[in-house]
């Protein structure tokens, strides 16, 4: 009871108190493992190193260099910003066990489809700029909506839908680009859909290196939380994930929260490319919008454990490591290194999670034997 | 050998010597010679054993559960519920007696709504026949499932959002569209406390718990609704005899208060001592209507083996 007493006055006590003491006990466990882990791939990305003949003091030199360059890690939030939204429309699935491997193709379609009514569209700024997150929002749920549809109608797992639409939604996009959505007066490789007016664009945070764009991202983490942790609507998200028999054997309607976590799901995913449309490159292009975000998202949202906070680390993390590639190549460390590393990372911070959570389920037993026993002769 | 059970008659059946615990401490040592099952039993629980017999009829002439011709087509395409129909009226225990298998589980997933069916299910004169899952759970349908684990609790979660699992649509559990856990959580304290949920908190995951107190949790949450009609399936099954007494208490007590109980169960002493009457379900059939005051478990036995049939009017 002592945690309640606690309990922060005001109107976020409601939001903040709910065991907040095992909660935090938990979070700090999966912290401290995720950051163990993060050392151990460390430790075997310098073996890797001096394997192939590189010097690891000087990768980590830099790597160490980078992270005290203001400018560096202004281009590790912007690197972060997209890897945001993909790794949380991905945790948004991943919380009923929907594994949505669909982002790419549902964020590249919202790409282009809110680039190209952004070209059309003249409205006062923040209406332009609203305007276009709204079509990408859409876009990306309706992409996601086809997955949704075959799932609940016609019983086809979301898994092989989503794969296969991520190459549906890359030839798809293809045609319409090329037949109708190009800009024509340009010429060259360069090529891109209309470039989006002023009014229609979002603001640097800091000029030319990071967008306003990450602040968007962290909002939407933290409506994320939100929603997931604290509405009623999220926990039947959760307890669909937790135990999908006894969800509906309560009347929980599966099928229902299918269609609405995965319209929800395809909705962030379509932001993910929104930091080039509305804050780089004003259009959609071929080889101007950035690509393999998608699945980069699940990696991220695997390593964050699908947590707002841990996908937040994780996208750091990972547009740390990346922001320090172009370094590390001219210490000619190869770029191919630093996705090992990556990867490495993500398969050490899985191994220790699972073995710590397994840790603390063994001792949250225990504990709730001993406090038995301690009670019983009371 | 050490031999562990809370079964009764093997440990009275296998060992030489018994050592009885209760919470974590030995209470009693003693041999199968010296005591009987009643008595063992009342050393397990540390007081006197309730029975499940003791029936005083509360029946109200007023039909709460009223099924006519319900059929459920199983996997293989044959009914696994053929033709079915029942009526349990206010007040009243209908125990569904069979060998597992023989479409208990069809008939109460049929009753709440998670198998398609045909026929009609009605609950105090509402047609629920086309109504959904929630729908037959806010119509008073309340259902204490087969397997806790798969059907009835999330094992990694919290017993606060346990409880809160079916019912966090329910105005008093919700601000707005947020969750109130500081009502939840004090609605479960209640549970655990009225019940006799032996856990240190309502933050324990319930996989903390051992199988009866999960149990009591389920039970609890469940009866805690006010339920017009209860399926019970199996509400005792695996679980300790102090457990299985509090949970007799407590249907008991919502039977008294009129709520009707159709009990489905592989215990017959739990049947023959709880049901005011018993259907008799035989390859999805219900073969016969009997009276439990009028049969014994080996009679019933040949009923549920389909040795015996008399088919209900």
């Amino acid at each position: 009871m002592s945690e309640t007493a606690t309990a922060p006055p005001g109107p976020l006590a409601k939001i903040l108190t709910p065991s907040r003491a095992s909660g935090l006990r938990t979070s700090g466990t999966t912290l401290a493992s995720s950051l163990i882990a993060v050392i151990i791939a460390l430790g075997i990305s310098a073996v890797m190193l001096f394997i192939t003949g590189k010097d690891p003091v000087t990768a980590f030199t830099i790597l160490t260099d980078t992270a005290q360059n203001t400018d560096k890690l202004l281009e590790m939030m912007r690197r972060a910003t997209p890897l945001i939204f993909s790794a949380t429309a991905v945790a948004i699935g991943f919380k009923m066990n929907l594994f949505n491997i669909g982002v790419e193709g549902q964020y590249l379609f919202a790409a282009l489809m809110a680039a190209e009514a952004g070209s059309h569209i003249s409205l006062p700024g923040p209406l332009h700029v609203a305007a276009i997150l709204a079509v990408a929002l859409m876009s990306g749920a309706a992409w996601a909506g086809i997955s949704a549809y075959l799932k609940v109608r016609k019983n086809i797992h979301e898994v092989i839908s989503t794969i296969m639409l991520n190459y549906i939604a890359l030839s798809f996009i293809q045609w319409i680009f090329n037949s109708f959505f190009r800009d024509d007066s340009v010429e060259g490789l360069n090529i891109k859909t209309t470039i989006i007016d002023e009014s229609g664009r979002l603001p640097d945070l800091v000029e030319g290196r990071l967008n306003s764009m990450f602040v968007i991202a962290l909002a939407v983490v933290a409506i994320f939380w939100v929603v997931v942790y604290r509405s009623t609507f999220g926990f039947k998200l959760r307890a669909s994930g937790y135990n999908a028999t006894a969800a509906s054997t309560a009347g929980i309607s599966a099928p229902k929260m299918t269609v609405i976590a995965l319209l929800l799901s395809g909705a962030v995913a379509g932001l993910v490319a929104m930091q080039s449309v509305l804050g780089e490159t004003h259009a959609y292009g071929p080889s101007a919008t950035p690509i393999q975000l998608g699945f980069a998202g699940i990696t991220v949202a695997l390593l964050g454990r699908n947590h707002p906070v841990g996908i937040v680390i994780a996208a750091l993390l990972f547009g740390f490591l990346d922001s320090t590639s172009a370094q590390l190549q001219l210490a000619d460390v190869p770029n191919s290194i630093v996705k090992v590393m990556q990867a490495i990372i993500v398969l050490t911070v899985v191994i220790v999670n699972e073995a710590a959570v397994r840790r603390t389920n063994i001792k949250t037993a225990e504990r709730a034997r001993a406090e038995l026993a301690a009670g019983s002769g009371a | 050998m050490i031999f562990i059970s809370h079964k009764l008659d093997e440990v009275l059946q296998v060992s030489n010597d018994i050592t009885v615990m209760r919470q974590g401490t030995t209470v009693a040592e003693t041999s199968p010679g010296n005591i009987d099952r009643s008595g063992l039993a009342e050393l397990m629980v540390g007081s006197e054993l309730p029975s499940p017999a003791g029936r005083t009829s509360v029946i109200k002439d007023a039909v709460r559960l009223n099924v006519e011709n319900l059929t459920v087509i199983g996997v293989e395409g044959r009914p696994a519920v053929d033709d079915a129909s029942l009526a349990i009226r206010s007040g009243e225990i209908v125990g569904i007696a069979g060998v597992e298998g023989n479409g208990q589980y069809e008939l109460c997933a049929a009753l709440l709504g998670l198998m398609p069916s045909t026929g009609t299910v009605s609950v105090d004169g509402a047609d629920l026949t086309k109504a959904t899952t929630r729908q037959r759970h806010d119509a008073g349908l309340a259902y204490i499932p087969f397997d806790r684990h798969r059907e009835g609790l999330m094992l990694n979660a919290p017993l606060w959002e346990n409880t809160l699992l079916g019912r966090e649509d329910e105005e008093q559990f919700g601000k707005g569209p947020l969750v109130d856990a500081a009502s939840i959580r004090a609605y479960t304290v209640d549970i655990i406390k009225r019940f006799g949920v032996l856990t240190p908190n309502e933050t324990t995951p319930a996989f903390a718990l051992s199988g009866g107190n999960q149990q009591k949790l389920i039970v609890g949450r469940t009866l805690t609704t006010d339920p017009r009609v209860l399926v019970a399936a199996h509400p005792t099954r695996g679980i300790d005899v102090g457990a299985q007494a509090a949970v007799w208490d407590e249907i008991r007590r919502a039977r008294d208060n009129g709520m009707a109980v159709l009990l489905v169960s592989a215990d017959l002493e739990e049947l023959l001592g709880l049901s005011d009457s018993i259907a008799v379900m035989f390859d999805g059939r219900i073969t016969a209507t009997l009276n439990p005051d009028d049969i014994t478990a080996s009679e019933l036995g040949n009923y549920m083996t389909g040795v015996h049939e008399e088919v209900a009017s």
